[in-house]
């Protein structure tokens, strides 16, 4: 299993200018709301899966994914099963099997609303290094206190995730035993696990402060950048594709309601 | 002994059961050790990590010495009055109900070893004990270490310091890029690195001073 964050590469997603990406998300993320046609959103959400399949073959082996694809299948049985709206389409003479019109409708339309975020939001994460994003919206006049903030908690995480790592196997080594626990000692293992964590966290923002503090950081209210990305005709060309997309899909949804 | 990143530290780790080896296998204690929980190697192997604040989890220094105990069920009153003399011996006994965060670095370090040999395991892996002592400390805790094994106990150190090594150690393994380069006794073992171009792990000698 792949942990689910940034994973370098080359394809077009990769080369989009992170504020382009960034923008999109959102924008495709309010109009699913405003969408309410199942079909559409599904027909949508397939479409995120394929590009997301394109980008990155092995999305399956990444943590998270898999459960987040059965949710969201799930949902779209839950209402064939419960939702007895609309048309019968399907009468095999037991009513918890049967499928109807307003079953199928509201199926996808749940359904692929929530995979389609869920392939966005992956599509985004997977090609979007986290920095770029942060030194980009610093462009954009997010004051740069914030914005290293940012990155400087995206660089500390791997490093806290190994610190975990080590604290559990110390315990571990102090004879720990996980595998055998009631509440109360897994309370208690748990306190024992995160004092070490929180204190190490916090010694480490401390001596970062003073160590950033020591080099001036602050001292300018401008600070000028080495990494200068910007968008490309690449992204013009991906944002007139994406909204001609959304505005035959918006245009569908309104015009042909079944 | 050996470079940075060479893997000492997998190794040690390794036998206490945190990765499963790619290829061969660990034998040990009558058992095959790499198939062995590191939950159940304990009572056999202590471990001491390299840093201090990674294995500090309690709220005071005596719950700390006596966490592995109290894991294994071995705490009592014979056992209570065996920590107080352990505590004593590194100049904790005073600090008992103080929160171990307090220590200084040589005092974590100090009290990481004894929370780990109050059981008696019969083998102790240690990732860099001298990190952060003083010459001196370092020749006390290492003269201290060596009367331990005396009494029936191994040790198997990840280290650094040449010199010490060659006062206090009986058995050098030296590791580079996942290999081991040599394994001999400490009385030859840093002449073979020299023939094998290592200067850099040798103990500082007279003729390396004046070059200085």
């Amino acid at each position: 299993m792949r942990k689910l964050s940034y994973q370098p590469g080359g394809s077009l997603a990769h080369r989009l200018y992170p504020l382009t990406k960034f923008a999109w998300l959102l924008i495709i993320t309010t109009i699913v709301f405003i969408i309410q046609e199942g079909i559409l959103l599904m027909a949508t959400a397939v479409i995120g899966l394929l590009l997301l399949i394109l980008i990155n073959p092995s999305i399956w082996k990444i943590r998270g994914f898999r459960l987040a694809f059965i949710t969201g299948s799930a949902l779209f049985i839950l209402y064939l099963l419960f939702d007895k709206t609309g048309i019968m389409l399907f009468n095999p003479g037991l009513e918890l099997l049967s499928i109807t019109s307003g079953g199928v409708s509201m199926g996808l339309r749940y359904s692929g609303r929530f995979l389609l975020i869920i392939f966005i939001s992956y599509i985004f994460i997977l090609t979007t290094d986290p920095s770029d994003l942060a030194y980009a919206l610093m462009r954009f006049g997010l004051p740069y206190r914030y914005g290293f903030m940012l990155v400087t908690a995206l660089r500390l995480a791997p490093v806290m995730e190994d610190e975990a790592q080590t604290i559990y196997r110390a315990q571990l080594a102090r004879g720990v035993r996980y595998d055998q626990l009631n509440l109360r000692r897994m309370l208690l293992i748990l306190q024992q696990f995160l004092t070490p964590l929180l204190i190490g966290a916090l010694r480490r923002a401390d001596k970062l402060v003073f160590s950033m503090e020591g080099r001036g950081f602050g001292a300018s209210p401008h600070r000028t950048f080495r990494k200068r990305a910007t968008a490309s005709r690449l992204d013009l060309i991906i944002s007139i594709a994406i909204f001609l997309y959304l505005s035959l899909v918006i245009t569908l949804n309104y015009w042909s309601p079944i | 002994m050996g470079p940075n990143g060479s893997g000492k530290s997998t190794l040690l780790q390794t036998l206490m059961g945190f990765h499963t080896p790619t290829q061969g296998k660990i034998q040990g204690f009558n058992q095959e050790l790499s198939k062995t929980k590191t939950s159940n190697l304990v009572k056999d192997i202590g471990f001491i990590f390299q840093n201090p604040d990674h294995q500090i989890f309690t709220q005071s220094v005596l719950d700390e010495a006596a966490l592995t105990l109290r894991n294994l069920n071995l705490m009592n009153g014979k056992v209570l009055e065996k920590v107080n003399q352990y505590m004593q011996m590194i100049g904790l006994y005073p600090r008992l109900e103080d929160h171990p965060q307090r220590l200084s670095f040589g005092e974590k370090r100090r009290l990481n070893l004894v929370a780990v040999i109050l059981h008696d395991p019969k083998l102790l892996l240690i990732d860099e004990f001298l990190i952060g002592q003083d010459l001196d400390n370092a020749h006390k805790w290492m003269q201290w270490l060596k009367d331990y094994t005396s009494k029936g106990h191994t040790i198997l150190m990840a280290n650094h310091h040449a010199q010490l090594t060659q006062a206090y150690c009986d058995r050098v393994i030296f590791i580079d890029a996942g290999r081991v380069i040599i394994d001999e006794p400490v009385s030859t073992a840093f002449s073979s690195l020299e023939a094998l171009g290592y200067r850099q792990f040798l103990p500082h000698t007279g003729e390396v001073l004046a070059y200085a």
